[in-house]
């Protein structure tokens, strides 16, 4: 949909707007940031959305702050017409390759958007990804998180000069010969303490996983940078158990089913992390519509291998390109097109049904359920 | 097979630089098509720290960006290990970038890179870049129609004496049309998709091609091998290849039928 470039402008003056966006977590860290400000005034986010026509009708709030989720491709705009406060930048992987084509665009167009910035902008970014520090590049006004990267397949080439980076990616040792180097972050965590300037606190988001403690270590950084008290942020962000659909526990049939969202091999690579150690079956819906690119080849990129002796059953439009993979990862499965009669299929589990969906078919599914996002 | 150990070597190059579209899936395909047939197989996944191996039996390359490109292509130059394994007639899969940085040269923005001249094969960059569904007819191998998925703005010619992989039924390809035979016709141009120099096989099929295409792993794995390879379970690809097909031939009869309703229009006006 065409959106005048100045009606976003005109609904964003004089009002605080934080900008969120990355390949991965966009929206829960958008609402993880909207928990943390909203503790203290009235604050508008997006839910899901991403699109100009979605920032538009959150910006038609009267709240005194916005937080919008910004897809990849549309930050320079968003940026440019809001003159946004904030500008959070999570993390740049491969994702829907049919429409963004090369993953090193978004990193030159965004390295462009923030040099142009002529307004008091803060950055607030993840310094664990080479391609993320070197869009911010010589911003002053930055603060770096450690926020971590699992999937690292992305970060091969030294973004500055191209040649090969062997060491791996490990937070500030990781240097270039052309002196590209990672950022110290002043927000590191662990799975337990949250770290910060002058601050160190227990931590323990309710969301699984540990890239959710990233995002939530995020948003308190947002919450910090726009003036909150570090640890009454703390206290919003780890309360909140479910965001959008996504982590949520609900029943299918007569059975419990938590429903997860996957899209591409870094979200993937962060699931299968968080299911190691579970026994529940895994229910994996792959679709390759419009919002889920059309280009399937992403499933080769995932460790599927991590699943081997689980209960998998493959489903969705895509299901023969999943069960091909998951076969050649010698991962036993079942073959059912609906998600949800795949469920009946599977043997009982004290543990709740692990739902994998891609982003249309995942969407479908909180539909069919009842579940509001 | 090379190996003395009746080992079946199977080099993945640079995967970590050159792998952007799941073209790993390539090397997997090739790995368990021939463990499934007992046979020994090992796959190498060659680092860009690490010399490419001058002796493994099939080399698997993949797509990548165009920096990534460049700078894959710099380092095989190098090392000199591939060139040696082609020369010595290794089988090779070389898909997209991979396809390109085979050839005499390659290039993009403006900008002209020498490739590793193994082929006599030249790609630029189009105008429009190719994304979507592909089907070919194959145009020199054995083998039946083949499905993959694009995602290029390569545009390549092809040097005399290096023949098409495949005749572009749906899709870009080369993007650079010929004549599928000596008295052709216009009617019968066709564009190509890729090329066939030896048992060098370069395609701007991703997909991963060899998962859509269990038939054309087993003919990669017959010139490495010699052997004649026994069937397989292959409900899954088999779904899969039937499946990519008929999208692939409803999206060209959709064509057919809206370029020609396009035609009618214009004589109307």
């Amino acid at each position: 949909m065409a959106v005048d470039p100045r009606v976003l402008a005109n609904l964003t003056v004089d009002r605080p707007v934080t900008l969120v966006s990355g390949t991965n977590g966009k929206t829960t860290t958008t609402r993880l940031i909207a928990e943390t400000l909203g503790s203290q005034r009235s604050v508008a986010a997006t839910r899901g959305a991403n699109m100009p026509a979605g920032l538009v009708a959150a910006a038609r709030s009267q709240c005194d702050e916005l937080v919008l989720e910004v897809d990849e491709l549309y930050v320079p705009r968003v940026l440019a017409e809001t003159r946004a406060t904030v500008l959070v930048l999570l993390n740049i992987s491969r994702d829907q390759l049919d429409r963004i084509s090369e993953i090193r665009r978004i990193a030159e167009a965004w390295r462009s958007a923030i040099a142009g910035a002529d307004w008091q902008l803060t950055v607030v970014a993840n310094a664990d990804d080479p391609l993320v520090v070197w869009a911010v590049g010589g911003h002053r006004d930055v603060v770096w998180i450690a926020a971590g990267d699992r999937w690292r397949q992305d970060g091969a080439l030294c973004p500055q000069c191209s040649t090969v980076q062997t060491g791996g990616r490990s937070g500030a040792a990781w240097r270039c010969e052309c002196g590209f180097a990672l950022p110290e972050a002043q927000w590191t965590f662990s799975s337990t303490e949250l770290h910060g300037p002058g601050l160190d606190i227990p931590f323990h988001p309710l969301l699984p996983g540990g890239v959710n403690i990233a995002n939530a270590a995020t948003a308190v950084a947002v919450a910090v940078a726009r003036g909150l008290n570090a640890a009454i942020a703390a206290a919003a962000v780890v309360r909140v158990g479910s965001v959008a659909g996504r982590y949520v526990v609900t029943q299918i049939g007569d059975r419990p089913a938590r429903l997860l969202l996957a899209k591409n091999p870094a979200s993937w690579t962060e699931t299968l992390h968080m299911l190691e150690g579970g026994v529940s079956p895994v229910v994996i819906c792959v679709n390759a519509r419009g919002a889920d690119g059309k280009d399937t080849s992403w499933l080769w990129d995932v460790p599927f291998e991590h699943l081997a002796g689980r209960c998998v059953a493959a489903t969705g439009d895509r299901r023969w390109d999943l069960s091909l993979r998951l076969e050649t990862a010698g991962v036993e499965h079942k073959v059912t097109e609906d998600p949800i009669a795949a469920v009946a299929t599977l043997p009982r589990s004290s543990a709740p049904i692990e739902v994998v969906a891609t982003y249309t078919a995942f969407h479908d599914l909180l539909d069919r359920l009842g579940v509001s996002w | 097979m090379n190996s003395a150990a009746g080992v079946l070597s199977i080099a993945h190059v640079y995967p970590t630089v050159l792998g952007l579209y799941g073209d790993r899936g390539n090397a997997l395909i090739l790995e368990r098509r021939a463990a499934a047939r007992g046979i020994n197989v090992e796959l190498l996944s060659c680092g860009p720290d690490q010399p490419i191996p001058k002796d493994c039996d099939i080399y698997v390359i993949g797509g990548g960006e165009d920096a990534a490109q460049a700078t894959a292509t710099e380092l095989l130059r190098a090392d000199g290990g591939l060139a040696s394994a082609v020369n010595r007639g290794a089988v090779v899969l070389a898909v997209c970038a991979g396809l390109q940085l085979l050839g005499i040269e390659f290039g993009a923005h403006g900008v002209r890179t020498a490739g590793l001249g193994l082929v006599d094969v030249v790609s630029t960059t189009g105008d429009v870049r190719a994304v979507g569904e592909v089907l070919t007819d194959s145009a020199e191998l054995p083998l039946p129609m083949l499905s993959g998925f694009e995602n290029h703005l390569g545009r390549t010619v092809l040097g005399t004496g290096v023949a098409p992989f495949g005749r572009v039924l749906l899709g870009t390809g080369n993007g650079t049309s010929g004549a599928s035979g000596p008295t052709s016709s216009p009617a019968d141009r066709f564009d190509f998709d890729g090329f066939v120099a030896g048992r060098v096989v370069g395609t701007y099929m991703h997909g991963p091609v060899l998962a859509r295409n269990p038939c054309f792993a087993d003919l990669l794995l017959h010139w490495a091998t010699g052997l004649d390879l026994a069937d397989i379970d292959d409900h899954a690809a088999d779904a899969l290849r039937a499946e990519r097909i008929a999208v692939g031939r409803a999206s060209m009869s959709t064509r057919r039928r809206s370029s020609a309703s396009g035609w009618s229009h214009r004589r109307a006006a």
